[in-house]
């Protein structure tokens, strides 16, 4: 297979570039009427054809017109569009100025028809090619971060193969079924991982950030829309370019988690430990001061040992090309990412492309074809086993790389710890391995009836194959099975399938000044998936990893299948005057078997408006104001059992489960934006947006009276307000011939607070954090809850007998109560009983709510930060160029479940008392027991940290090479252009969290549900690239 | 005119795909109409009840707590709040609220066995109201309706021993009316409808089918369960009370006529890990996981401290059944072995969780990687131990001592034989000791049940839960709960009079 490829990439190398001759050459040079420098890349078209060219990196063009001549368009993306006649001249020089505005792309995403930025009247953000290219994301979300107003990115595990969670404009609906925003593909509705996307292939990400924009898509986005647009050709009529881009590296462990080096045990003379049972190692003698100061005979750094620098690669080949009619772009990439774990199965991902525009008198086709096929790992995260959980469980002194007595290489336990494995054995003795095969592919087909009417008709599929398998050998050990579990094995195999038909009639019409379209869309989707699992345990036979080989009465086998039929129509009208006062109004009608029997069809739409004032008011330094305004409604679809009557089918018996409810409906999200865009000084735009959302009829597993045999009826009821402002400023600071510099600068934050619910307060987040996270009327949603220990003396309610009323065994006049001098504050803050400190049982004290007689139940914290932030910029030097993305979390909380569960397990640094002066060490009790800090596991304030960061995200230092270069090198005829560039991601963090990485959470729901527990920590790459265009 | 038909051409291609069938099935969970959709498929639902009522028994979620309270059992983990609010000393309130991280300690059984209540409705519903006939001429009513009757009589009798609160729900009875009723009530209507279950085997010959129960020997006939009946509704009636004076209220001569009709073998389980499992029983033995509680020990050697010892180095060290009241008893050395590795019994975690014995009977009952294979569910023991029990309780103390000499305390135990002479106390302090040491990890929660009718539980244990929080709720009613030092003796709470661990 890699001689293959190999081969396969020298023929592509080799492949030289062809062109088409024409009637007539004008040639010329574009420069900038800012400094008068060369201007590369610029698109030189002859007006009313396709016959077109760009400008080489010394700004000039040649290109072949007809003898009739006509007249040239040069535009390029924020510079001013230029028309220039030919008539006669064989030479055509332009200076272009820049288009401070900015607002001059066109956009695809949330509009009926593609439409210019400037006569959007909602917010839309767009990341380029020109941003995209300098730091190949691994996925298209993590493509977004820093770089989009209003996107919040969280990356929930380092696992590679595993895409971020997005978040547009926060979280507005809780039992959310898709998590995010809606994932469209070159017009392909998606349903499956970012992942698989080939972010080498993409052009360019639109972002329709709120519900409004989104109303399109009515039902679909109420969490927003991401379009990733792939691309399309060479951009230069006649020219075929090919593109070879290799890039290696390596990973790299950045922040490790901080534990103890010290232990409470007794030592002998030689610093070995004094046991009960010299047979057993594990019957240590405990000091009797309890405190963790004492050394232990030997150090290993075990994160050290599990987490190395691996493997990092991708290989892209691309092949563009353009004629007069048609446009084609394929490409491969393969990439392979080692992730940091020893062990661990490298996530590798190969893809193909195939894109194709043609276009025959009044027909166009296109079809945009994608293969993606991977292979990764998974692990066991979140949990009390597995690698990620014994690489800080198992003690300092331990040797991982001890074998087994029964031959291999790794040892299980090495003194016993209960699910504290070797992390080395279990990352190494533990095959489980997802795979992937995803098609995305469709075939648009349009026709122009009329000058005035087109008619487009789009089929579209995204089908994903996937396979998991994880099978652990007959002699898999663990610490509690030293002889040998048996071993186990599962496979679960499904398929997943999207397919959309689509009829769009577009009506488009010009009067004087005004400008009129109508759109009608007719769109019917269909959703299916089909799995299979099956599963059992206790190998008979060794070295056979097949079901046939396992104890036959261990096996159990699941399946499932769901179908999802959809249909929806829309209107869209739209209208401008002189293209300074826009207005747009949109009905949508959706039906969908996931609504309820008897609500089936649901209703969205929006109006949007804006006013361009520069066109009517001349302003000095603004080249661009407009204001906007627009109010829309979308939704997001119930879960596919939801509205059903089900029975429970437990091994063939049949259990009442979940009511049914055919009045369900999609929770509906409605959104007022209102914002501005402002292009000024020339060089600068800034955009600032204000939004208000209302979700209502948020959905609900509604608990019954077990009385009637139903558990749950899923249901509507209740209602989250989002508030949202974010900002854009965008600044080229210097656009001099040999130096550029621009920094674009972004800015969000949002508030999402539960104003109704129809529902009694629960908690949500899962048992990993025993759910703390409370959905309750009037607050947030991200909020925590838990309890707290008293920090101080004031924190203490007495009552007439001067007796603390809020600490745990309080009885009014009781005998045993405490009083104020009972207590004080120790050297870690905490308030302890008087009498304890500096002994064993020195314990923190629980805050205890007298009302109750209970723990105060309060809130702790919030997952949802104050402010989030992205500061990009590029610098070029001549040949160099600098690129930086420098991302930035204010405020948020992450709840450290790690650190708890460590105390609990003694290891966290916390309780590290080595160097501290003899008799003032506090023992490890402190921290460690259930009555004291760690609380016996539940939702504790200690245990809240605050999770703000900066991170240098992306790094790209590069050296290019020009046309001009190679001929130079006299290699201009096979190669056009090189790029030599050394490349970081997640380079460093600047926290004070004290875990791995403040970007952490919980795989369900990542951004409000924000807690660290045992996964595979995020690392960064350093690599380098070589980049030929041929 | 060219162009109007084009534009006409446009529309209809739109709307070609128009009005799409959007009913969609769910292929995956039958609704009612399909999960029972013929008389034959009653089957599946009594079946559903008796998993229901398995349910409670794996999980943790229910099943271990109130085993921790009662001291039989100790380990570190605060899974469920083992530890965090039925072993921690002294004990605390239980926050039943709609907010209780661990509040699925209530609700999982209190839904599980109101479900099986439902469903053992439906059915006998379905036959005696509907007049549904199952098998050739409903040649299987009878046993559909013991069957329905008996798990309906087992999941009310659960309910009623361990919440507050429950429903009495009949057939016929519309819920949409229903309330809460006292745990009083709730026993009478499980008792009788064991007493239906009983009825029918007595009057009818059949076969369960064997879809609801996976029973070792193959599946109940109406005699075999006729007297697991017996055995069942004697049980619950007798563990309902809450305090010794409920105690000594119960109808001991109803709990001896049941125990002369009860079970005269084993109930066994084939567990399957899948629907059928008993955590408790499968984990019992891991030397790092569950430990036993000096409680226990303590019959053993009487002089074994009852809280192990407070110092960091401080060891207790193995108890010496040469102590026994009795003798020595064989099977201390039998049952129960002495871990010197205290694992994560770390004296952080509390010196009332460590113990260095853990339990060793019955080694094939648990198992590491998985709940699968047989778990004594009901030993015939406990029924002899009900029957001597009601036995001393209505004055006849011999017939009591002689059941005990015949049983494991002096064929296995080597102890000498009881006199016939000793006193009612003497005779039950023997019952209560062999019901902590041979019936250990069977019944839900017996040994907790055994401590509170003694008013031995420590003071402020709870003694029952209150109704799950989310239920009161969905009532409108005020929630409340039990628990605590402060609340000792009032209902729900020990009072800890006769607490074990008073001197």
């Amino acid at each position: 297979m890699k001689r293959f490829l190999l081969l396969t990439l020298a023929c592509i190398l080799f492949a030289s570039s062809v062109s088409f001759a024409q009637e007539r050459t004008i040639t010329g040079k574009v420069t900038s009427s800012d400094d008068g420098s060369a201007l590369p890349g610029v698109n030189v078209v002859l007006k009313g054809t396709a016959t077109g060219t760009a400008t080489d990196s010394e700004g000039r063009f040649s290109l072949s017109v007809p003898a009739s001549g006509g007249s040239l368009v040069f535009s390029f993306i924020g510079l001013q569009t230029q028309e220039i006649p030919i008539g006669d001249r064989s030479v055509i020089d332009v200076s272009l100025s820049l288009d401070a505005t900015q607002l001059s792309e066109i956009v695809v995403t949330g509009v009926a028809a593609g439409t210019s930025v400037k006569k959007l009247g909602f917010s839309i953000g767009k990341v380029d090619e020109a941003m995209l290219k300098e730091v190949p994301a691994t996925d298209p979300g993590n493509a977004l971060r820093g770089k989009v107003s209003g996107v919040q990115v969280v990356q929930p595990s380092g696992i590679p193969g595993t895409a971020p969670v997005i978040r547009l404009r926060g979280s507005s609906v809780i039992n959310s079924t898709s998590g995010g925003p809606l994932i469209i593909v070159d017009g392909i509705i998606t349903a499956n991982s970012l992942a698989d996307i080939n972010m080498n292939d993409v052009e360019s990400i639109e972002v329709i950030k709120g519900a409004a924009g989104a109303a399109l898509y009515g039902s679909q986005a109420g969490n927003g829309v991401v379009q990733i647009i792939t691309k399309k050709g060479s951009g230069e009529i006649g020219v075929t370019r090919v593109t070879a881009r290799n890039e290696f590296g390596f990973t790299n462990l950045q922040r490790e988690f901080p534990l103890s080096n010290s232990h409470f045990y007794q030592l002998d003379a030689n610093g070995d430990f004094i046991l009960s049972d010299q047979n057993d190692p594990t019957t240590r003698l405990e000091d009797a001061d309890a405190v963790m100061d004492n050394p232990y005979p030997r150090l290993f750094n075990q994160q050290q040992e599990l987490f190395l620098n691996r493997f990092f690669m991708n290989n892209v080949v691309q092949l563009a090309a353009s004629s007069k009619n048609t446009n084609f772009y394929a490409s491969f990439d393969n990439l392979q990412n080692e992730s940091v774990v020893e062990g661990l199965p490298s996530y590798d991902r190969k893809t193909v492309r195939a894109n194709v525009d043609h276009t025959i008198n009044k027909f166009k086709f296109s079809t945009n074809l994608s293969y993606s096929k991977s292979t990764g790992p998974d692990a066991t995260e979140r949990a009390q086993g597995g690698a990620f959980y014994g690489v800080l469980l198992v003690e300092p002194d331990l040797d991982l790389r001890t074998p087994a007595n029964d031959g291999q290489k790794y040892s299980a336990g090495l003194r016993f710890n209960g699910n504290g494995t070797n992390p080395l054995y279990e990352a190494n003795n533990t095959n489980w391995v997802i795979e992937r095969d995803r098609f995305l592919g469709n075939f648009t087909a349009s026709y122009q009836l009329t000058n005035d009417l087109r008619i487009e008709g789009q089929y579209s599929l995204d089908q994903l194959f996937r396979y998991e398998r994880f099978f652990q050998p007959v002699d898999f050990l663990t610490p509690s099975n030293p002889d040998g579990t048996g071993g186990s094995l599962f496979m679960g195999r499904s398929v997943s399938s999207g397919s959309v038909a689509t009829a769009t009639a577009y009506y488009t019409k010009k009067f004087t000044d005004v400008n009129f379209g109508a759109t009608l869309r007719y769109q019917l989707e269909n959703y299916k998936t089909d799995g299979y699992s099956l599963n059992g345990s206790q190998f008979v036979v060794k070295g056979v990893p097949q079901f046939q080989a396992l104890d036959r009465t261990t096996l159990s086998s699941n399946s499932s299948q769901t179908e999802i039929i959809s249909e929806n129509i829309f209107l869209n009208l739209s209208g401008d005057y002189k293209e300074k006062y826009i207005l747009e109004a949109l009905i949508r009608r959706d039906g969908s078997s996931l609504f309820g029997e008897d609500v089936r069809y649901q209703t969205f739409g929006r109006v949007t408006s804006a006013y361009r004032i520069t066109e009517d008011f001349k302003i000095n330094g603004i080249q661009e104001w407009k204001i906007r305004a627009s109010y829309g409604i979308s939704g997001e679809r119930p879960g596919f059992s939801w509205q059903y009557e089900t029975f429970n089918l437990v091994g063939g018996t049949a259990q009442k489960g979940t009511f049914g409810n055919a009045d369900l409906r999609p929770t509906k999200i409605a959104e007022l934006e209102l914002g501005t865009n402002i292009g000024f000084l020339n060089r600068f735009t800034f955009e600032f947006n204000y939004s208000r959302t209302e979700a209502t009829d948020q959905i609900f597993n509604v608990p019954l009276s077990p009385a009637t045999g139903w558990s749950s009826q899923f249901r509507n009821a209740g209602t989250v307000e989002t508030t949202n402002i974010e900002m854009a400023l965008g600044a080229d600071i210097f656009t001099k011939p040999d130096f550029t510099w621009n920094v674009n600068v972004v800015a969000s934050r949002y508030k999402s607070v539960i104003t109704e619910l129809g529902v009694p307060e629960f908690n949500a987040g899962g048992s990993t954090t025993a759910g703390m996270f409370r959905i309750k009327q009037g607050g947030e949603f991200g909020d925590m809850w838990g309890q707290q220990h008293f920090t101080s003396l004031s924190q203490m309610i007495t009552d007439e007998n001067g007796d603390v009323t809020n600490i745990a065994g309080y009885v009014l006049g009781g005998g045993s109560n405490l009083q104020l001098d009972d207590f004080v504050v120790n050297q870690h803050g905490y308030v302890v009983r008087a009498d304890r400190l500096g002994q064993p049982n020195e314990n923190a004290v629980l805050v205890y709510d007298p009302a109750t007689g209970q723990a105060l139940d309060s809130k702790i914290g919030t997952s949802i930060p104050d402010l989030i932030l992205g500061v990009s910029s590029t610098m070029t030097y001549k040949n160099f160029s600098l690129y930086f993305l420098v991302d930035s979390q204010i405020g948020g909380d992450v709840y450290n479940a790690t650190k708890q569960l460590l105390y609990f397990n003694e290891r966290h640094a916390d309780l590290d008392q080595a160097g501290a002066p003899t008799g003032e060490g506090t023992a490890y009790n402190f921290w460690a027991s259930a009555t004291s800090l760690y609380n016996g596991n539940n939702p504790t304030k200690h245990f809240v940290e605050d999770a703000s960061y900066v991170k240098i995200r992306e790094i790209n230092i590069s050296y290019n090479l020009g046309r001009g270069v190679m001929e130079k090198l006299g290699i201009g005829n096979v190669i056009h252009d090189a790029r030599i560039s050394l490349i970081g991601r997640n380079l460093f963090t600047f926290t004070n969290y004290s875990g791995y990485d403040p970007e952490v959470a919980l795989g369900v729901n990542s951004t409000n549900y924000r807690v660290d527990s045992f996964t595979h920590p995020l690392f960064r790459t350093f690599s380098a690239s070589l980049q030929l265009r041929f | 005119m060219k162009n109007i038909l084009k534009r006409k051409l446009a529309i209809a291609l739109i709307f070609v795909f128009g009005c799409a069938d959007l009913d969609v099935e769910n292929p995956n969970n039958p609704d009612f109409a399909r999960a029972v959709s013929s008389p034959d498929d009653l089957v599946g639902v009594v079946a559903g009840a008796y998993a229901s009522v398995q349910r409670i028994f794996y999980g943790y979620q229910g099943h271990p707590n109130f085993e921790w309270a009662a001291d039989h059992i100790t380990m570190t983990n605060n899974v469920s709040h083992w530890w965090q609010i039925y072993k921690v000393e002294p004990r605390p309130q239980l926050p039943n609220s709609l907010t209780y991280v661990q509040l699925a300690n209530l609700t999982v059984p209190w839904g599980q066995l109101n479900s099986a209540v439902s469903s053992a409705n439906d059915v006998i519903r379905a036959i005696e109201i509907n007049g549904i006939q199952v098998g050739p001429n409903g040649a299987d009513n009878p046993m559909m309706l013991a069957a329905a009757y008996y798990i309906r009589g087992i999941a009310a009798g659960y309910i009623a021993n361990t919440f507050a609160e429950g429903y009495v729900i009949e057939a016929d009875t519309d819920v949409s009316t229903i309330s809460l009723r006292p745990y009083s009530e709730v026993i009478e209507f499980a008792v009788s409808s064991l007493d239906k279950a009983i009825a029918l085997c007595e009057a009818n010959s059949f076969v369960l089918n064997n879809t609801f129960m996976p029973t070792s020997g193959g599946s109940y006939d109406n005699v075999r369960l006729g007297k697991l009946a017996n055995t069942y509704a004697g049980y619950l009636l007798m563990s309902n009370a809450r305090t010794a004076a409920e105690n000594a209220a119960t109808d001991w001569n109803k709990v001896l006529a049941y125990a002369n009709k009860g079970m005269t073998e084993d109930f066994i389980l084939n567990c399957d890990g899948n629907q059928w499992q008993n955590w408790l029983q499968y984990l019992s033995g891991l030397f790092w996981y569950w430990r036993v509680d000096h409680r226990i020990i303590r019959h053993f050697d009487p002089e074994y401290p009852k809280r192990y010892p407070l110092g960091a180095a401080d060891d207790p060290g193995p108890a010496d059944a040469s102590n026994g009241t009795y003798g020595t008893d064989a099977r201390f050395a039998e049952y129960y072995f002495y871990e010197t590795n205290m694992s994560f019994f770390n004296l952080s975690r509390g010196p009332q969780l460590r113990s260095h014995y853990r339990w060793n009977r019955y080694p094939e009952m648990w198992a590491t990687n998985g709940a699968s294979g047989p778990i004594r569910q009901m030993f015939a023991y406990q029924n002899d131990l009900m029957k001597a029990e009601a036995l001393v309780r209505t004055g006849s103390i011999p017939a009591a001592v002689a059941i005990l000499n015949a049983g494991p305390r002096v064929t296995d135990g080597g102890l000498p034989a009881l006199s016939t002479a000793i006193s009612a106390n003497e005779a039950l302090d023997v019952i209560f000791a062999e019901r902590d040491i041979e019936l250990t990890y069977t019944d839900y929660n017996l040994h907790h049940k055994d401590m509170r009718r003694r008013d031995m539980l420590q003071i402020g244990t709870l003694t029952m839960h209150p109704v799950p929080a989310t239920e009161l709720s969905l009532l409108g009613l005020e929630l409340y709960t039990f628990g605590g030092v402060s609340a000792a003796g009032q209902p729900g709470s020990a009072s800890g009079a006769n607490s074990w661990l008073n001197d």
